[in-house]
């Protein structure tokens, strides 16, 4: 078995391809990317911690008086910011409370609540009276989910799509299905090393983001703060109703993504399996990836259609964003039992998992032919 | 040693490829004559179980091949008509990989590879891309692969198409070495490859098995049946439309024949012995041999 996986990580790993693509990512990156200024931490440090009354008064003094933002020195610049963030702090303090109220407005008009219990108490753990300078964090958690699973999900296809189809494509399949280990064995050291490649992949993008937004801000010390800041104060996790801070998010992001990303690969490996050509394998593997985004990012169908809303958080691309799992409280109820949004994700990436390895597995003892 | 096929029948849609074909196999050289589209080449690959049949069973020692799986597959080789490759691997480690898929150890795996590269004269060319090598040294890959495994089963499908005539000479002879205590499965349409090689000859017509026994029995059959005789250009013409014409051979002015006849011609001429390239010849005709689809 060893000596197979050993081939086909020699086999996925000298497609020239892989390299040609993350290479140009890195580049479109690079040379689309800003300087972050992280001078204002200097200022935002004196207020790091519990926001007080006081503070949020001054916060309120200093904004009344500013006229004309533009003509404040760097120094006001960098304190109108702090005292700006201290308000969206709590602000976003009052919405949590004002969707409390409302939840419990509507736990007391219905009579099986169990579900809106479980948000209430959720949402009640939520403290955004906690200021910190957290925007390099925020850079590396938004990078995740705008790019970075993005160049995930196109290594995957790149590095899959051919993986069974191009043995047909180059007769080789003639050997492999004929050899001893060719239907049953390749398949479980295709799948093994699948999963190598999606940690490499996985591993490879969060390392590579890690260094480019650090790298890009005046001082990386100072990326080291923030991670303790409630998730809310990105805007569009404002009304999430998870208490979790950017470091929690961020490890609950990769976990997830890595999940999400081993399944899109090992659905990835089943195309390539099942179809005889990789360009078609390579076609319908990108359909599955981009489709998704096409229908709800570029065209915003799930604004038009409910049923569009409520599924595309299920389409492996939106699971491997992740973002879109923690910005409203959704859960599946099963009886007294409800399962959120971002765990249930997790079982049907699981579920996937096992269902197209099987399939895998099934397809090369049983059906496949030449 | 022995391999069964059992009423096996396979179509593709609605056309009958293979119908009802009933076969036994004990070591030997055992070679499939047919025009293309005879069905020669969907045979071995239902016996090589890339392909699977619409009715029948196929046995090894009395299992059925698709149940047997791995322990089936242990003692195959399989010489395709077209050697796949991937175009960027050179031959030594795309042997040690038909290694590591065959079960071989990699320690054992070495030592195979050289031995069989060795026996195939291409141990020379290890370090080249199989891409870059000629025709007769694919094929050549194609042989040293399908015996990494020592296989009791070797199945070589038109393994000399393409191939010019001294290394179809030289693959013959290799074929010859390696058939002793195996069952050696080999389709052409090329008859004289088989000569002096092969155990029994089956001839497959349109899926079915036309004839099928050891090959001086086959060519027993054309005795009295084939017929030299020496014409001129003239008289050529003439019968080639009225006789079934097999070789045909140029000497100066004149044209010698072999017909194919029941009975005596009314022109001079005499009987010889049949080859198996009459063989093939006379159970396929000038129609048959072309108007038939490849599968």
């Amino acid at each position: 078995m060893w000596n197979l996986i050993r081939w086909e990580l020699r086999h996925l790993f000298s497609q020239k391809s892989i390299y040609l693509l993350l290479g140009l990512f890195v580049f479109f990156i690079i040379i689309s990317s800003n300087f972050i200024d992280t001078s204002q931490k200097i200022v935002a440090d004196k207020y790091k911690g519990t926001i007080t009354e006081q503070e949020l008064v001054e916060a309120q003094e200093f904004s009344s008086k500013i006229t004309d933002p533009w003509s404040l020195t760097n120094e006001e610049a960098y304190l109108y910011y702090t005292y700006e963030e201290l308000q969206i702090g709590a602000n976003l303090q009052r919405i949590q409370e004002e969707i409390i109220a409302e939840k419990k407005v509507e736990y007391e008009a219905t009579s099986n609540s169990s579900r809106l219990e479980k948000e209430i108490n959720l949402r009640s753990d939520v403290n955004t009276l906690y200021y910190s300078y957290y925007h390099i964090p925020l850079q590396v958690v938004d990078f995740m989910s705008t790019l970075g699973f993005v160049i995930i999900g196109g290594l995957l296809l790149v590095g899959i799509f051919g993986m069974v189809s191009r043995d047909d494509s180059t007769l080789v399949s003639q050997y492999t299905l004929t050899s001893r280990f060719g239907r049953t064995r390749l398949m479980t050291a295709k799948l093994f090393v699948v999963t190598i490649y999606t940690i490499v992949c996985t591993c490879v993008i969060t390392i590579m983001n890690w260094i480019f937004q650090y790298s890009r801000s005046n001082y990386w010390q100072h990326g080291l703060d923030g991670w303790e800041v409630p998730i809310h104060y990105f805007f569009k996790f404002m009304y999430s109703p998870y208490p979790i801070t950017f470091m929690q998010y961020h490890l609950i992001q990769l976990g997830i993504l890595f999940i999400s990303s081993l399944a899109l690969a090992v659905l990835f490996l089943f195309v390539s399996t099942v179809t005889k050509k990789p360009i078609v394998s390579l076609i319908i593997g990108g359909a599955i990836f981009t489709m998704p985004l096409f229908i709800v990012s570029f065209f915003s169908l799930h604004d038009r259609y409910e049923w569009v809303n409520q599924a595309y958080t299920f389409t492996l691309p939106y699971m491997m964003k992740v973002d879109s799992l923690f910005m409203e409280f959704r859960a599946l109820s099963i009886g007294e039992l409800h399962i959120v949004l971002p765990i249930l994700v997790i079982y049907l990436a699981l579920l996937l998992i096992i269902l197209f390895s099987f399939a895998t597995h099934w397809y090369m003892q049983k059906v496949k032919v030449i | 040693m022995h391999l069964n096929v059992q009423s096996l029948s396979k179509n593709y849609k609605h056309e009958v490829v293979l119908d009802n074909i009933n076969l036994d196999f004990t070591p030997g050289v055992y070679s499939f004559l047919g025009a293309n589209g005879s069905g020669k080449t969907t045979l071995m690959r239902l016996i090589t179980t890339v392909l699977k049949p619409s009715q029948g069973h196929i046995k090894w020692n009395g299992h059925d091949i698709y149940q047997l799986g791995e322990k089936y597959r242990d003692i195959l080789g399989y010489v395709p008509q077209h050697v796949g490759y991937y175009p960027n691997m050179k031959v030594q480690p795309f042997l040690e990989y038909i290694a590591a898929l065959k079960g071989i150890s990699r320690e054992d795996a070495k030592e195979k590879v050289e031995y069989w590269l060795k026996q195939v004269n291409l141990y020379d060319q290890r370090k080249k891309k199989i891409g870059k090598l000629s025709g007769g040294m694919k094929q050549r890959v194609g042989i040293a692969q399908a015996m990494l495994n020592d296989p009791q089963i070797l199945v070589l499908d038109e393994p000399t198409a393409g191939l010019d005539p001294k290394e179809r000479i030289r693959f013959r002879s290799l074929i010859a070495n390696l058939s002793i205590d195996r069952i050696v499965l080999y389709t052409t349409h090329i008859a004289s490859d088989l000569e002096g090689l092969t155990d029994y000859v089956c001839i497959l017509k349109r899926g079915k098995v036309e004839k099928m026994g050891r090959p001086k029995d086959v060519l027993s059959e054309l005795d009295g049946r084939v017929w030299e005789v020496e014409v001129n250009q003239n008289q050529l013409e003439e019968l080639l439309t009225s006789h079934h014409i097999g070789a045909i051979e140029k000497h100066g002015g004149q044209v010698k024949l072999r017909i194919y006849s029941d009975y005596p011609l009314s022109i001079p001429c005499r009987a010889v012995e049949a080859t198996l390239e009459d063989i093939y010849l006379y159970y396929f005709g000038e129609g048959e041999l072309y108007d038939v689809e490849s599968h």
